[in-house]
Protein backbone atom coordinates (compact mmCIF):
# COMPACT_ATOMS: atom_id res chain seq x y z
CA UNK A 1 0.00 0.00 0.00
CA UNK A 2 1.38 3.67 -0.87
CA UNK A 3 -0.45 6.83 0.13
CA UNK A 4 0.43 10.31 -1.29
CA UNK A 5 -0.87 13.05 -0.89
CA UNK A 6 -0.72 15.15 -4.16
CA UNK A 7 -2.62 18.45 -3.54
CA UNK A 8 -4.82 20.49 -0.98
CA UNK A 9 -6.24 23.43 -0.03
CA UNK A 10 -3.76 26.25 0.21
CA UNK A 11 -4.55 26.49 3.88
CA UNK A 12 -2.82 29.81 5.16
CA UNK A 13 -3.29 31.68 2.16
CA UNK A 14 -7.12 31.52 2.86
CA UNK A 15 -6.96 31.87 6.63
CA UNK A 16 -5.06 35.12 5.56
CA UNK A 17 -7.78 36.28 3.19
CA UNK A 18 -10.35 35.72 5.83
CA UNK A 19 -8.19 37.43 8.95
CA UNK A 20 -10.11 40.10 10.52
CA UNK A 21 -13.33 38.69 10.59
CA UNK A 22 -14.93 36.95 13.43
CA UNK A 23 -13.45 33.23 13.20
CA UNK A 24 -12.38 31.87 16.14
CA UNK A 25 -11.06 28.82 15.81
CA UNK A 26 -10.04 28.02 12.07
CA UNK A 27 -11.10 24.13 12.44
CA UNK A 28 -14.58 25.43 11.72
CA UNK A 29 -13.30 26.07 8.36
CA UNK A 30 -12.26 22.43 7.70
CA UNK A 31 -15.26 21.84 5.10
CA UNK A 32 -13.73 24.37 2.77
CA UNK A 33 -10.58 22.68 2.72
CA UNK A 34 -9.87 19.69 0.16
CA UNK A 35 -7.12 17.30 0.84
CA UNK A 36 -6.53 14.56 -2.60
CA UNK A 37 -4.62 10.98 -2.20
CA UNK A 38 -3.25 8.79 -4.00
CA UNK A 39 -3.97 5.49 -3.15
CA UNK A 40 -1.96 3.07 -4.26
CA UNK A 41 -2.35 -1.32 -4.30
CA UNK A 42 -5.22 -2.20 -1.64
CA UNK A 43 -7.11 -4.51 -2.35
CA UNK A 44 -10.39 -4.33 -3.76
CA UNK A 45 -12.00 -5.43 -0.15
CA UNK A 46 -10.34 -2.34 1.30
CA UNK A 47 -12.04 -0.19 -1.59
CA UNK A 48 -15.28 -1.29 -1.20
CA UNK A 49 -15.47 -0.08 2.24
CA UNK A 50 -13.94 2.97 1.68
CA UNK A 51 -16.49 4.23 -0.79
CA UNK A 52 -19.40 3.98 1.75
CA UNK A 53 -17.70 6.94 2.97
CA UNK A 54 -20.41 8.96 0.32
CA UNK A 55 -19.32 12.39 1.07
CA UNK A 56 -15.90 11.97 -0.58
CA UNK A 57 -15.03 11.92 -4.46
CA UNK A 58 -13.21 8.82 -6.20
CA UNK A 59 -11.83 8.22 -9.26
CA UNK A 60 -10.70 4.37 -9.58
CA UNK A 61 -8.64 2.26 -11.95
CA UNK A 62 -11.59 0.29 -13.80
CA UNK A 63 -11.51 -3.77 -14.80
CA UNK A 64 -13.60 -2.88 -17.71
CA UNK A 65 -10.36 -0.88 -19.34
CA UNK A 66 -7.90 -2.23 -17.72
CA UNK A 67 -7.22 -5.76 -18.24
CA UNK A 68 -5.55 -7.77 -15.67
CA UNK A 69 -1.68 -9.02 -16.35
CA UNK A 70 -0.41 -11.25 -13.72
CA UNK A 71 -3.26 -11.50 -10.92
CA UNK A 72 -0.71 -13.37 -8.84
CA UNK A 73 1.23 -9.97 -9.08
CA UNK A 74 -1.66 -8.01 -8.24
CA UNK A 75 -3.06 -9.10 -5.38
CA UNK A 76 -3.33 -8.41 -1.47
CA UNK A 77 -2.91 -11.16 0.76
CA UNK A 78 -3.72 -10.89 4.64
CA UNK A 79 -1.29 -11.63 7.40
CA UNK A 80 -3.34 -14.20 8.63
CA UNK A 81 -3.25 -16.09 5.65
CA UNK A 82 0.50 -15.48 4.34
CA UNK A 83 1.68 -16.45 8.10
CA UNK A 84 -0.14 -20.05 7.78
CA UNK A 85 1.82 -22.43 5.24
CA UNK A 86 -1.35 -24.06 4.92
CA UNK A 87 -3.76 -21.44 4.60
CA UNK A 88 -1.28 -19.41 2.14
CA UNK A 89 -0.62 -22.40 -0.18
CA UNK A 90 -4.72 -22.58 -0.46
CA UNK A 91 -5.24 -19.06 -1.23
CA UNK A 92 -2.17 -19.00 -3.75
CA UNK A 93 -3.68 -22.20 -5.54
CA UNK A 94 -7.31 -20.71 -5.64
CA UNK A 95 -5.59 -17.38 -6.84
CA UNK A 96 -3.63 -19.12 -9.66
CA UNK A 97 -6.83 -21.16 -10.52
CA UNK A 98 -8.38 -17.70 -11.34
CA UNK A 99 -6.17 -16.21 -12.97
CA UNK A 100 -6.25 -19.33 -15.57
CA UNK A 101 -10.16 -18.95 -15.94
CA UNK A 102 -9.81 -15.36 -16.63
CA UNK A 103 -7.04 -15.91 -19.20
CA UNK A 104 -8.92 -18.04 -20.81
CA UNK A 105 -12.00 -16.18 -20.56
CA UNK A 106 -10.28 -13.44 -22.10
CA UNK A 107 -8.96 -15.61 -24.89
CA UNK A 108 -12.28 -17.21 -25.51
CA UNK A 109 -13.23 -13.35 -26.54
CA UNK A 110 -15.28 -12.28 -23.38
CA UNK A 111 -14.67 -8.52 -22.59
CA UNK A 112 -12.62 -7.54 -19.80
CA UNK A 113 -16.02 -5.96 -18.45
CA UNK A 114 -17.07 -9.41 -18.36
CA UNK A 115 -14.06 -11.75 -17.48
CA UNK A 116 -13.36 -9.83 -14.35
CA UNK A 117 -16.07 -10.67 -12.74
CA UNK A 118 -14.32 -14.23 -11.42
CA UNK A 119 -11.73 -11.39 -9.32
CA UNK A 120 -11.30 -11.78 -6.17
CA UNK A 121 -11.54 -9.21 -3.42
CA UNK A 122 -7.80 -9.58 -3.21
CA UNK A 123 -7.21 -8.16 -6.44
CA UNK A 124 -5.58 -4.96 -5.98
CA UNK A 125 -6.40 -1.25 -7.13
CA UNK A 126 -5.56 2.10 -7.44
CA UNK A 127 -7.69 5.42 -7.07
CA UNK A 128 -7.28 8.74 -6.52
CA UNK A 129 -9.09 10.68 -3.55
CA UNK A 130 -10.66 13.69 -2.32
CA UNK A 131 -12.09 14.90 0.68
CA UNK A 132 -12.61 17.98 2.68
CA UNK A 133 -11.19 18.61 6.13
CA UNK A 134 -14.48 17.84 8.20
CA UNK A 135 -15.02 14.78 6.39
CA UNK A 136 -11.53 13.56 7.07
CA UNK A 137 -11.89 13.98 10.79
CA UNK A 138 -15.26 11.98 10.78
CA UNK A 139 -13.79 9.40 8.51
CA UNK A 140 -10.07 9.13 10.66
CA UNK A 141 -13.19 8.82 14.02
CA UNK A 142 -14.23 5.46 12.70
CA UNK A 143 -11.38 3.85 10.59
CA UNK A 144 -8.30 4.92 13.16
CA UNK A 145 -10.67 2.89 15.45
CA UNK A 146 -8.90 -0.09 16.45
CA UNK A 147 -12.44 -1.98 15.87
CA UNK A 148 -11.88 -1.10 12.23
CA UNK A 149 -10.43 -3.85 9.28
CA UNK A 150 -6.45 -4.18 9.19
CA UNK A 151 -6.32 -2.32 5.96
CA UNK A 152 -8.49 0.08 5.94
CA UNK A 153 -7.68 1.16 9.41
CA UNK A 154 -3.67 0.49 7.63
CA UNK A 155 -5.09 3.34 4.88
CA UNK A 156 -6.44 5.50 7.71
CA UNK A 157 -3.37 5.93 9.36
CA UNK A 158 -1.03 6.50 6.49
CA UNK A 159 -3.65 9.40 5.36
CA UNK A 160 -3.87 11.06 8.58
CA UNK A 161 0.10 10.89 8.84
CA UNK A 162 -0.25 12.68 5.70
CA UNK A 163 -2.52 15.64 6.52
CA UNK A 164 -0.20 16.14 9.34
CA UNK A 165 2.88 17.08 7.13
CA UNK A 166 0.69 19.83 6.06
CA UNK A 167 -1.82 20.74 8.70
CA UNK A 168 -0.89 19.48 12.16
CA UNK A 169 -2.75 22.28 13.88
CA UNK A 170 -6.09 22.12 12.07
CA UNK A 171 -5.48 18.17 12.49
CA UNK A 172 -4.45 18.28 16.35
CA UNK A 173 -7.25 16.46 17.31
CA UNK A 174 -7.23 13.85 14.77
CA UNK A 175 -7.44 10.24 14.86
CA UNK A 176 -9.82 7.66 16.20
CA UNK A 177 -13.14 9.10 17.95
CA UNK A 178 -11.36 8.07 21.27
CA UNK A 179 -8.43 10.31 20.66
CA UNK A 180 -10.61 13.01 19.31
CA UNK A 181 -13.92 13.50 21.87
CA UNK A 182 -11.46 11.55 25.26
CA UNK A 183 -14.06 8.80 25.34
CA UNK A 184 -15.06 5.54 23.20
CA UNK A 185 -18.67 5.13 22.04
CA UNK A 186 -18.42 1.74 20.92
CA UNK A 187 -19.88 1.00 24.54
CA UNK A 188 -19.33 -2.99 24.83
CA UNK A 189 -17.68 -3.25 21.71
CA UNK A 190 -14.78 -0.92 23.15
CA UNK A 191 -11.52 -2.31 22.52
CA UNK A 192 -10.82 -1.40 26.20
CA UNK A 193 -6.95 0.52 25.80
CA UNK A 194 -8.02 4.17 25.01
CA UNK A 195 -4.62 4.71 26.86
CA UNK A 196 -2.52 3.17 23.96
CA UNK A 197 -5.04 4.51 21.89
CA UNK A 198 -4.03 8.15 22.62
CA UNK A 199 -0.02 6.87 22.91
CA UNK A 200 0.16 5.44 19.06
CA UNK A 201 -1.57 8.83 18.06
CA UNK A 202 0.91 11.13 19.72
CA UNK A 203 3.82 9.43 19.30
CA UNK A 204 2.77 9.61 15.65
CA UNK A 205 2.41 13.64 15.64
CA UNK A 206 6.05 13.45 17.08
CA UNK A 207 6.93 11.66 14.62
CA UNK A 208 5.97 13.47 11.91
CA UNK A 209 6.99 16.72 13.42
CA UNK A 210 10.73 15.19 13.63
CA UNK A 211 10.72 13.96 10.58
CA UNK A 212 9.78 18.06 8.99
CA UNK A 213 12.41 19.24 11.33
CA UNK B 1 -23.32 40.32 -5.65
CA UNK B 2 -19.36 40.27 -5.46
CA UNK B 3 -17.32 37.33 -5.36
CA UNK B 4 -13.44 37.45 -5.06
CA UNK B 5 -11.17 34.23 -5.75
CA UNK B 6 -9.06 33.64 -2.64
CA UNK B 7 -7.67 30.19 -3.33
CA UNK B 8 -8.11 27.36 -4.89
CA UNK B 9 -6.35 23.42 -4.69
CA UNK B 10 -3.44 23.97 -6.83
CA UNK B 11 -2.39 21.89 -9.89
CA UNK B 12 -5.87 21.57 -10.67
CA UNK B 13 -5.89 20.31 -14.64
CA UNK B 14 -3.21 18.59 -13.71
CA UNK B 15 -5.08 16.24 -10.88
CA UNK B 16 -8.21 16.13 -13.12
CA UNK B 17 -6.20 14.38 -15.93
CA UNK B 18 -4.83 12.29 -13.27
CA UNK B 19 -8.22 11.61 -12.50
CA UNK B 20 -9.03 10.66 -16.09
CA UNK B 21 -5.91 8.43 -16.28
CA UNK B 22 -5.96 6.93 -12.89
CA UNK B 23 -9.73 5.28 -14.61
CA UNK B 24 -8.22 3.89 -17.69
CA UNK B 25 -4.70 2.76 -17.60
CA UNK B 26 -2.53 0.28 -15.59
CA UNK B 27 -0.45 3.03 -13.91
CA UNK B 28 -0.57 4.79 -10.39
CA UNK B 29 -1.96 8.33 -9.51
CA UNK B 30 0.91 9.80 -8.21
CA UNK B 31 3.28 8.26 -11.24
CA UNK B 32 0.75 9.58 -13.61
CA UNK B 33 0.56 13.24 -11.46
CA UNK B 34 4.02 13.39 -11.61
CA UNK B 35 4.39 12.87 -15.17
CA UNK B 36 1.89 15.61 -16.50
CA UNK B 37 2.95 18.25 -13.74
CA UNK B 38 6.09 18.34 -16.83
CA UNK B 39 3.82 17.77 -19.81
CA UNK B 40 1.38 20.81 -19.91
CA UNK B 41 0.22 19.59 -23.61
CA UNK B 42 -0.65 16.53 -22.34
CA UNK B 43 -3.24 17.67 -19.51
CA UNK B 44 -4.81 20.40 -21.94
CA UNK B 45 -5.39 18.08 -24.49
CA UNK B 46 -7.04 15.97 -22.20
CA UNK B 47 -8.82 18.50 -20.31
CA UNK B 48 -10.40 18.94 -24.51
CA UNK B 49 -11.30 16.36 -25.00
CA UNK B 50 -13.35 15.67 -21.52
CA UNK B 51 -16.84 15.16 -22.40
CA UNK B 52 -18.51 17.60 -19.74
CA UNK B 53 -21.50 14.98 -19.76
CA UNK B 54 -19.58 13.18 -17.22
CA UNK B 55 -18.00 15.11 -14.89
CA UNK B 56 -17.37 13.12 -11.75
CA UNK B 57 -13.28 14.00 -12.59
CA UNK B 58 -13.73 17.79 -11.86
CA UNK B 59 -14.24 16.85 -7.96
CA UNK B 60 -10.90 16.51 -6.94
CA UNK B 61 -10.10 20.32 -6.12
CA UNK B 62 -11.92 22.97 -4.04
CA UNK B 63 -12.14 26.71 -4.95
CA UNK B 64 -12.42 28.98 -2.46
CA UNK B 65 -14.34 32.52 -2.98
CA UNK B 66 -14.87 35.83 -1.01
CA UNK B 67 -18.50 36.00 -1.42
CA UNK B 68 -20.70 39.68 -0.87
CA UNK B 69 -23.96 38.80 -1.46
CA UNK B 70 -28.10 39.09 0.35
CA UNK B 71 -29.52 36.56 2.17
CA UNK B 72 -31.44 35.94 -0.35
CA UNK B 73 -28.64 35.22 -3.13
CA UNK B 74 -27.08 32.97 -0.54
CA UNK B 75 -30.30 31.13 0.15
CA UNK B 76 -30.70 30.40 -3.50
CA UNK B 77 -27.16 28.49 -4.16
CA UNK B 78 -27.64 26.53 -1.27
CA UNK B 79 -31.29 25.66 -2.14
CA UNK B 80 -29.72 25.21 -5.85
CA UNK B 81 -26.89 22.87 -4.98
CA UNK B 82 -25.81 21.10 -1.70
CA UNK B 83 -22.16 21.01 -2.90
CA UNK B 84 -21.97 24.63 -2.23
CA UNK B 85 -20.12 25.27 1.11
CA UNK B 86 -20.85 28.70 3.09
CA UNK B 87 -19.82 29.95 6.24
CA UNK B 88 -20.75 33.89 7.21
CA UNK B 89 -18.11 36.00 8.11
CA UNK B 90 -19.91 39.38 8.74
CA UNK B 91 -23.27 41.04 7.64
CA UNK B 92 -23.81 40.29 3.90
CA UNK B 93 -19.79 38.58 3.12
CA UNK B 94 -19.42 34.91 3.24
CA UNK B 95 -16.57 32.56 2.65
CA UNK B 96 -18.23 30.45 -0.07
CA UNK B 97 -16.46 27.36 -1.41
CA UNK B 98 -17.24 24.31 -4.22
CA UNK B 99 -15.48 22.27 -6.65
CA UNK B 100 -14.74 22.33 -10.39
CA UNK B 101 -17.88 19.92 -11.16
CA UNK B 102 -20.17 22.64 -9.45
CA UNK B 103 -18.63 25.68 -10.99
CA UNK B 104 -18.93 24.13 -14.55
CA UNK B 105 -23.13 22.79 -13.68
CA UNK B 106 -23.86 26.31 -11.93
CA UNK B 107 -22.38 28.06 -15.52
CA UNK B 108 -23.83 25.68 -18.20
CA UNK B 109 -27.12 26.18 -16.25
CA UNK B 110 -27.62 29.64 -14.97
CA UNK B 111 -27.47 33.42 -16.55
CA UNK B 112 -26.48 36.30 -14.37
CA UNK B 113 -23.60 37.91 -13.08
CA UNK B 114 -22.99 35.11 -10.60
CA UNK B 115 -22.16 32.68 -13.86
CA UNK B 116 -19.89 35.65 -15.61
CA UNK B 117 -18.28 36.03 -12.40
CA UNK B 118 -17.36 32.07 -11.77
CA UNK B 119 -16.28 32.06 -15.55
CA UNK B 120 -13.71 34.98 -15.29
CA UNK B 121 -12.57 33.43 -12.14
CA UNK B 122 -11.82 30.00 -13.80
CA UNK B 123 -9.31 31.34 -15.67
CA UNK B 124 -7.10 31.54 -12.93
CA UNK B 125 -7.22 27.80 -11.95
CA UNK B 126 -8.95 25.87 -14.46
CA UNK B 127 -7.97 27.90 -18.25
CA UNK B 128 -8.34 24.93 -20.43
CA UNK B 129 -11.64 24.02 -19.13
CA UNK B 130 -12.77 27.53 -19.06
CA UNK B 131 -12.01 28.05 -22.81
CA UNK B 132 -13.96 25.05 -23.49
CA UNK B 133 -17.20 26.35 -21.25
CA UNK B 134 -16.91 29.49 -23.47
CA UNK B 135 -16.59 27.87 -26.67
CA UNK B 136 -19.64 25.78 -25.17
CA UNK B 137 -21.92 28.80 -24.57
Amino acid sequence: MKVELLSHSPISQIIKAIEGWEIRDPTNLLHHFSFTFSIEGISRACSHQLVRHRLASYSQQSQRFVEMGKLKKHVVVPQTVAEEGEANAEFQRLIGEVQKAYRSLVGLGVPTEDARFVLPNATDTNLLLTMDGQFLLHFFGLRCCNRAQWEIQLLADSMLREVLKVAPELFRKAGPYCYQRGRCEEGRFSCGRMEEVKAKYDAMREEVQKEAS
Amino acid sequence: MKLQLIGFTPHLEEIVATAVLTTTTRSTPSKIFRNLTRDSERVKSLIERLSLQHRSVLEHNRVNYLFEASDKEVLDILLWSKFFDLTRLMGELWLMSTDLKEIVRYILSKKGSMRDALLVSMEAFAPTMSRCLREEL
